[in-house]
């Protein structure tokens, strides 16, 4: 999440929607996506 | 659902339900906790999610009135033929299978806020603890003269829902001479899906170039300009439609002759056509019109933002196209999708005895098709504003595709398909 949001992953639409959240919410992301793997 | 499957889903659902609902003889439950109208991208959603939110602790019944769910989203690839009404349907069934929701199949007539009682088309009445109402869109017919008639008649289509009429304007596009004239006019903003009327005269104007050259599009906007992706549709119809696509703005349509397909505006001249697609202006859903909830100019109903519960009525959150949108935000089946998250997680908080999150967030995606293999985007995330109740968007977030592109297509089939899954499965 945080690749895409300073664009170091390349993408479409990742990037401006990533934008849009702070660290601590990007970190509770992060954890919710790990935890479905 | 047949009457074993009732009891099956109402097992599934919850024994008090059950209690009151297997009783009843055409098959609706007489008593639910949390009671959800509209089966869509908003309705489908919230059903899901309460299930979720409460480990199925909750109890929920889905009224809907379509025994599949048809995307309105990628239906103007329907319309432009490269794509069949099967492609964007899907089946209720693990709703209630996976989920354990209860499906009634029937249409909501009226709502009693009161006694917290919702009303069936066949009669019977369902109690409520907490009503969603995610009811979509009713379209303003007598806006515009003459266009009730020429609808019944079928005549002239609007295609607003996805469905028959999205196969309907197919087949009258098909059924035109090459030669011939395709208008679409376009009601003021707001309106259900901003980009859809250009995404729409796009891949009308791919198929006349590929099937009917000496054919043209008239996009004909009551607007000053393309409410949405402006600069990106504009490019698009000068590299692959020049000859073949003409925008006028300015142009509000007040009458239609179903007669002679001619269309009158309250300032410009006539125009005549050998397609007409008109699109009215739109409003709230039936069910939540006659309830009294559109609040707002008698088209829109109010809501809480951090809850999404009505400003009049106590108890009924409603979701989706319905709502006047914070500022914005555009009426999409994604905004609905995120719409019924944060009312889902307020409902079973409140239900659980829990405060609501004080700060919840929204997305939003739109693809747009500029043809067949191409597409593009609009994107922007929401934050609730405590201070002001209203969401608004996150600067520096969001933003539009820098080009058109086949990679965005593919995107935009693969939004399409999660966010299927995510209301469905």
């Amino acid at each position: 999440m945080r690749d895409y949001r300073d664009g170091t992953l390349p993408s479409s639409i990742m990037q401006q929607i990533a934008k849009g959240f702070s660290d601590e919410q990007t970190d509770e992301l992060g954890a919710y996506f790990a935890a479905r793997r | 659902m047949n009457r074993r499957e009732l009891v099956q889903a109402l097992l599934a659902g919850g024994g008090a339900a059950c209690l009151a609902g297997c009783a009843a003889l055409r098959g609706a439950p007489r008593t639910a906790t949390v009671v959800v109208v509209g089966g869509g991208f908003g309705g489908a959603t919230a059903a899901k999610y309460v299930r979720l939110f409460s480990q199925r602790r909750i109890d929920v019944v889905l009224i809907e009135p379509s025994a599949q769910f048809v995307s309105s989203p990628l239906s103007n690839l329907v319309i432009g033929g490269t794509a069949q009404i099967a492609d964007l349907t899907r089946s209720y069934a693990s709703l209630r299978r996976e989920h354990g929701v209860t499906i009634v199949r029937d249409r909501a007539v009226g709502i009693d806020a009161a006694r917290k009682v919702v009303a069936l088309a066949r009669g019977d009445s369902i109690r409520y603890d907490k009503l969603v109402l995610a009811p979509g869109i009713s379209l303003q017919f007598d806006a515009i003269t003459g266009l009730a008639q020429a609808q019944a008649a079928g005549t002239i289509l609007q295609a607003w829902a996805g469905g028959p009429e999205s196969v309907g304007l197919n087949r009258q596009l098909a059924a035109m001479p090459d030669g011939g004239v395709f208008a679409i006019t376009i009601p003021e903003s707001p309106y259900r899906c901003p980009p859809a009327p250009y995404e729409r005269a796009s891949l009308v104007a791919a198929y006349f170039k590929n099937h009917k050259p000496r054919s043209k599009v008239l996009v004909l906007d009551a607007n000053q300009d393309v409410v949405a992706m402006g600069a990106l549709f504009k490019k698009a119809w000068a590299d692959l439609y020049p000859e073949l696509l003409e925008y006028r703005n300015h142009y509000k349509a007040v009458a239609v002759d179903a007669k002679t397909l001619t269309l009158s505006f309250d300032v410009q001249e006539d125009v005549r056509a050998d397609v007409l697609n008109v699109l009215p202006p739109v409003r709230a859903g039936e069910v939540a019109l006659h309830a009294g909830l559109a609040n707002v100019n008698s088209r829109w109903c109010e809501v809480d933002f951090s809850t999404f519960e009505s400003r009049v009525a106590k108890d009924i959150h409603i979701l989706g196209d319905s709502i006047q949108a914070a500022p914005m935000m555009p009426k999409s089946g994604h905004m609905a999708n995120g719409h019924a998250k944060v009312a889902a997680a307020a409902i079973v908080a409140e239900l659980q005895g829990q405060a609501p999150d004080p700060q919840p967030m929204l997305t939003n995606t739109c693809y747009s098709f500029a043809g067949p293999d191409e597409a593009m985007h609009s994107a922007a995330v929401y934050e609730y504003a405590s201070a002001a109740k209203t969401f608004r968007p996150v600067a520096g977030a969001g933003g539009v595709s820098a080009a058109r592109s086949e990679h965005e297509a593919r995107e935009a089939k693969a939004w399409a398909n999660n966010i299927w899954a995510d209301l469905l499965a």
